[in-house]
């Protein structure tokens, strides 16, 4: 009777797991249409996108009731990895929210959507901005937003050193410019420390991507694969950087600054610039400052100013832009061109008219007209800041990897990783010379992009 | 007839073979499933891998061609070097801590051990995120950061611990140090307490000073608990990841690139898990033939 019962316990469990592990058997809805789920991995976007989110699905489902939409938040921390493990198991999601990437297009995962853009769509999408989720003409993804990289001041220190940064978000300024202005911003404080007048984090490659795209340089390739950081250029970009930290405008300790910390010194008011920033930092800060009132927080209540990032004298200035929005993929085991479909309903259901309302809460530009129309005069951020990324906008430089040759990208992402970013760090700690660096990269260009 | 009566014997002594073990089996059939699935396979997979340009639509095989690449890559040997020093620099300091630390509180009353026990072994309880994160904060390299502040008082300058190549990775090392002795201080606490105390006793009678009985008792008595934490703590400092990928990303300059970051690198930067896979195999052959090398040259008077 015990061995009866442990028998059936096991067929009770083998059961339940052949069921667990069971291909999804589909079905069919009440209107006779096919049952389908689309699996959907994204961000918070901003502080309501989960809200948001939810009622675009629950909106898409009033119209499709035969597609289940699966949603999961994913954290920006470990996002990335676990998108990038379950891309490389060739199981990735249906839809993942993200800029589009070469190495993606590279696994032959990622879904052309070309042949489901209908011309009502296409002609939505404000001029030049579908062309931020292409890669070598092919579109792999549908822009939510356009995201604006520049640099973020606290307005009282720019005020109290005499800057006028009204004039700089409206006509930019040079390196020789940024450097006078740099020598009145840095002094020390009564408490000892140093107010610096820029702060950068020495883990990332947004620096000095940011400042060689003001100096000519699109990229460390063009988007004609041609390789950039081996002349004068580059020189004078790093020694403009030398510059900075030697004459105290910048931190000697920025090869071990991160990003938090950059924040952090911004914050406790240690510097009247850091060297990234999005217009949505505006609202950020009025939260901040609406929790420092309401004594949620302690600190000083900080005036955001969004400044250009200063160019070479001789060079034109460019704000580095690009797009992030929803990109579409099959999976290894092919689910079919009826799913695919429903992934592109999904899609652009996920990225229409009210699906701008990520934009508006970012203070960033709208990259279709029907959202633009949506959100006309309710933007979040200030006046000063919407007029500000509005003129960047002018100065549009977009990411050469959507022109260039996969191959080619990943040999770009190679050189950034292996050889840029420990030379930047060998440069923010004083261990290399602009020249030796530039050497260094000319010869590894040579090895790696053989040219 | 004969073929029938052998075939019915041997069909009743497998029934009796059940009877007797088949439970026994089952019990030892989950964990043996474990290890095929999650160990075997895996580790099998990825020496194929290592063969392979692996894409997850077209993987094509490459022969030698992932080895011949690491072996021609400077990053490699610097990664390479980075966890050879990383290994030297804590694994012998850290032996000679856990046992210092062990012989003081061995010496103590049973309420005073329990307290220094549960002490040194809290770091060990908690992540090594949390660790990491910590020592960030000890590690600021503004005038702010706590062992800056400290030295500030002596009228040193600020020191960027983890963004000169100089100081980085002796920075992670000085954590290592400082962290992980609670599972070797409970071992040795173990195994001197299993040491008769008879020994101690005629080596008294025959006048031996301090120094030989620890020399001559303690110390070869403590030989298999040091080989162990010599080779599981090689083993260990092979792999340092964590407080890499947290604290210094492999920088400055790959200062503090070791082998497993590299790996990651390779992995989840670059997408080419072949290279990763040789990467990994490289790794796992030299734990092996250090492992083996410590064996052959310190257990010779070792008895388990």
């Amino acid at each position: 009777m015990r061995k009866k019962g442990i028998m059936l316990a096991a067929a009770a469990m083998l059961l339940l797991l052949t069921t667990a592990c069971g291909k999804d058997s589909g079905g069919t809805a009440a209107d006779g249409k096919k049952k389908d789920t689309v699996v959907v991995w994204t961000y918070p976007v901003h502080g309501t996108y989960e809200d948001d989110l939810k009622q675009l699905v629950a909106n898409f489902n009033k119209e499709h009731p035969e597609i289940t939409v699966q949603t999961e938040m994913l954290s920006w921390a470990e996002g990335p990895q676990k998108f990038d493990v379950a891309l490389n198991a060739g199981n990735p999601p249906d839809l993942y929210f993200h800029g589009v990437d070469g190495s993606y297009v590279n696994t032959g995962l990622a879904l052309p959507l070309d042949s489901y853009m209908t011309q009502e769509i296409k002609d939505d999408y404000l001029p030049g901005t579908l062309e931020l989720a292409q890669i070598g003409g092919k579109q792999y993804g549908l822009p939510l937003y356009q995201f604006e990289w520049a640099w973020g001041a606290n307005k009282r220190i720019l005020e109290e050193a005499g800057i006028d940064w009204k004039s700089i978000q409206q006509n930019g300024w040079t390196w020789s410019e940024f450097t006078a202005d740099a020598a009145k911003l840095t002094k020390k404080l009564p408490d000892g420390s140093t107010q610096y007048a820029l702060v950068t984090d020495g883990t990332s490659m947004d620096f000095i991507e940011m400042l060689t795209r003001n100096n000519n340089m699109p990229d460390v390739l063009d988007e004609n694969g041609q390789f950039q950081w081996n002349d004068d250029r580059i020189k004078q970009t790093l020694t403009f950087i030398q510059n900075l930290i030697s004459k105290g405008y910048m931190p000697k300790e920025t090869a071990a600054i991160d990003p938090k910390k950059r924040t952090d010194m911004f914050y406790a008011g240690q510097t009247a610039i850091i060297s990234k920033s999005i217009p949505y930092y505006d609202v950020m800060i009025q939260n901040r400052n609406k929790d420092i009132d309401a004594g949620k927080l302690q600190g000083e209540k900080i005036d955001f100013v969004l400044l250009p990032v200063p160019h070479n004298d001789n060079a034109p200035a460019k704000t580095t832009m690009g797009a992030e929005g929803y990109l579409a993929f099959k999976q290894k085991k092919d689910k079919g061109e009826e799913h695919a479909k429903n992934v592109f309903l999904v899609m652009e259901a996920l990225s229409g008219a009210e699906a701008g309302n990520s934009a508006n809460e970012l203070a960033l530009p709208f990259v279709r007209k029907s959202q633009a129309e949506m959100f006309k005069d309710k933007g979040l951020a200030s006046q000063e800041t919407l007029d500000a990324a509005k003129k960047m906008a002018e100065n549009m430089s977009m990411p050469v990897t959507l022109k260039l040759d996969i191959a080619k990208a990943a040999q770009m992402k190679q050189f950034k990783n292996q050889v840029a970013l420990p030379n930047m760090q060998a440069l923010y700690a004083g261990e290399k010379t602009p020249d030796a660096i530039t050497e260094e990269f000319s010869s590894k260009g040579k090895q790696m992009l053989g040219q | 007839m004969r073929t029938t009566v052998a075939s019915r014997s041997s069909s009743s002594a497998f029934m009796r073979f059940c009877r007797d073990y088949g439970w026994a089996y089952l019990f030892i059939l989950a964990p043996v499933l474990l290890f095929l699935v999650f160990t075997l396979y895996p580790v099998i997979s990825a020496l194929i891998m290592s063969f392979q340009h692996y894409n997850p639509m077209n993987t094509t095989w490459i022969g030698l061609n992932n080895y011949k690449t690491l072996f021609q890559d400077d990053v490699f040997w610097k990664s390479m070097r980075n966890t050879v020093i990383f290994t030297i620099g804590t694994v012998p300091v850290n032996i000679v801590i856990t046992f210092v630390l062990s012989y003081f509180i061995f010496q103590m009353k049973n309420s005073w051990q329990t307290l220094f026990k549960a002490t040194l072994y809290l770091p060990t309880v908690a992540s090594g995120v949390t660790l990491s994160i910590v020592w960030i904060a000890i590690y600021d390299p503004t005038s702010t950061g706590l062992i800056n502040r400290f030295l500030g008082l002596f009228g040193i300058d600020p020191v960027i611990w983890l963004g000169q190549s100089s100081t980085a990775l002796f920075s992670l090392m000085l954590m290592n140090w400082l962290g992980s002795h609670g599972a070797g201080i409970i071992l040795y606490l173990a195994a001197m307490g299993g040491i008769p105390k008879s020994l101690y006793e005629a080596a008294d009678i025959d006048h031996a000073s301090g120094w030989t009985k620890f020399a001559r008792i303690t110390w070869p008595l403590l030989k298999p608990t040091t080989l162990y934490l010599l080779v599981t703590g090689v083993i260990t400092s092979f792999q340092v990841f964590i407080s890499v990928y947290l604290m210094t990303h492999g920088g400055p300059n790959f200062a503090t690139t070791t082998i497993a970051y590299l790996i990651y690198d390779t992995a989840f930067k670059f997408y080419d898990f072949g290279l990763a896979s040789a990467q990994s195999f490289v790794l796992a052959i030299m734990i092996i033939i250090v492992s083996v090398i410590q064996f052959k040259f310190l257990s010779s008077d070792v008895e388990y």
